[in-house]
């Protein structure tokens, strides 16, 4: 008995607070991972600058020094490159990670496509270093404008994913919500104390903004396999039209929302 | 005959000349400002208009003169009082706009369900779902993908 505090304070220390520390990092996961990703974009726009003046020194002088300068900035730029782009799908990953809405199915397709670039980037970035040559280096970096050409959909998908499941997810919970109000309009309508046809009507629009809202998304998701063109480059034009559809569903999510609303009213106040 | 000649002698001395009536007078010219021109313009249109009237009376068109001032002092006054008004009126004294959820709080009566815990789950559920939607932006802008220098050579 003498000892029950102290178990008490163990528990409390053993599994509460180790737990509040675990959620509090994977709730900072993506603004971490975003924070990595400018950091690394900053650092990669200076060795970017410093390869360019060194590029131009050799191209104007042309001396052993002025190669050796060259190759260093060129490897310093190549290895910030990969940084960047790991960083970058990393916080795309995050992102991924944190939105609802999106089906586990997909989160975990696009997870491993985005974990695989991950990989070979990092590889390639070690690769580096061991370049004695402009020409080795030139080509370890047509290597990587390969590489990243061909993974370029993944990140298109990704972001074209990320915008539906915002979507999707308040979707989601305002149709369980005009469930809610269904199923009260119906009761009311049971009581019969209060005059229910205009809120069933108005029941009736909002779903209707919900379908539209529904069908516009579907259109979007019919434009994705198109983004990628046959010579393989994705097509930025076709991204903004998928945007563009994503925004009109959001509009008819708000007409819902404030349909909602006036019925809500309605239930309130007498006729 | 010399007296005549000691009068044209003397003559133009005394009396101020006289200009025919078919002669211009040499000199400047006296400049009117294009205001009063215009209003000349105007007065000159008016008479001939009124003048084209049916009316043949002098009285008659005295009527119709006084009617037409009272018609144009009449539209004056009715667009200059509300502006006159206007620009006294204090900021602080603007009537607030009424929105229609306002109105229908003040004029509707609440039914047996406005207090019902139920409803009002569902009325802040609206609530939230509303200010979800304020913030909400499709696209992810800030994860556009980086502009990176893809193009390495020393050609």
């Amino acid at each position: 008995m003498k000892f029950l505090p102290l178990i008490f304070l163990a528990f409390i220390f053993g599994f509460v607070v180790p737990g509040s520390v675990n959620s509090q990092e994977s709730k900072l996961t993506y603004e971490r991972a975003y924070q990595d990703y400018t950091y690394n974009y900053d650092i990669y726009r200076k060795a970017n600058s410093e390869y360019e003046s060194y590029r131009l020194q050799y191209l104007q002088y042309k001396t052993l020094t002025a190669q050796e300068n060259a190759r260093e900035a060129t490897a310093k730029m190549l290895m910030t490159r990969d940084e960047v782009n790991k960083t970058y799908l990393t916080a795309i990953r995050a992102r991924l990670s944190e939105t609802g809405g999106i089906t586990d199915d997909k989160k975990d397709s696009l997870y491993a496509q985005i974990d695989s670039q991950v990989k070979w980037f990092s590889n390639h970035k070690d690769k580096i270093p061991s370049a004695g040559s402009l020409e080795d280096l030139i080509k370890d970096s047509e290597e990587a404008t390969d590489y990243y050409q061909a993974g370029e959909f993944t990140i298109y998908d990704s972001l074209v994913t990320i915008s539906m499941g915002k979507i999707a997810d308040i979707r989601g919970k305002q149709e369980k919500t005009l469930s809610d109000i269904k199923s009260k309009v119906s009761e009311i309508r049971d009581n019969g104390d209060k005059d229910t046809a205009v809120l069933e009507r108005w029941i009736l629009d909002t779903e209707n903004r919900i379908t539209r809202s529904r069908e516009k998304e579907l259109e979007a998701l019919a434009i994705l396999p198109q983004l990628k063109s046959k010579q393989g480059k994705i097509n930025i034009g076709l991204y903004d039209q998928i945007i563009s559809k994503l925004s009109e569903s959001l509009q008819y999510l708000r007409d819902a929302n404030s349909f909602m609303k006036e019925i809500v009213n309605g239930i309130k106040f007498e006729d | 005959m010399k007296i005549n000649m000691e009068q044209q002698e003397t003559e133009p001395f005394i009396s101020t000349p006289t200009i025919p009536q078919n002669q211009v007078v040499a000199g400047p010219v006296k400049k009117t400002s294009p205001a009063v021109n215009k209003l000349k313009e105007v007065k000159e249109k008016l008479s001939v208009i009124l003048g084209n009237l049916p009316f043949k009376s002098s009285k008659v068109k005295k009527v119709f003169l006084i009617i037409l001032a009272i018609v144009i002092v009449g539209a004056l006054v009715l667009i200059l009082v509300p502006l006159a008004k206007k620009l006294l009126q204090k900021p602080g004294e603007e009537v607030p706009a009424v929105t229609t959820s306002q109105l229908t709080l003040t004029t509707k009566k609440p039914s047996r369900y406005a207090t019902e815990p139920k409803v009002l789950n569902i009325e802040s559920e609206v609530k939230a779902r509303e200010d979800e939607l304020n913030l909400v932006q499709v696209k992810e802008s800030s994860l556009n993908p980086p502009p990176l220098n893809w193009d390495v050579n020393f050609e």
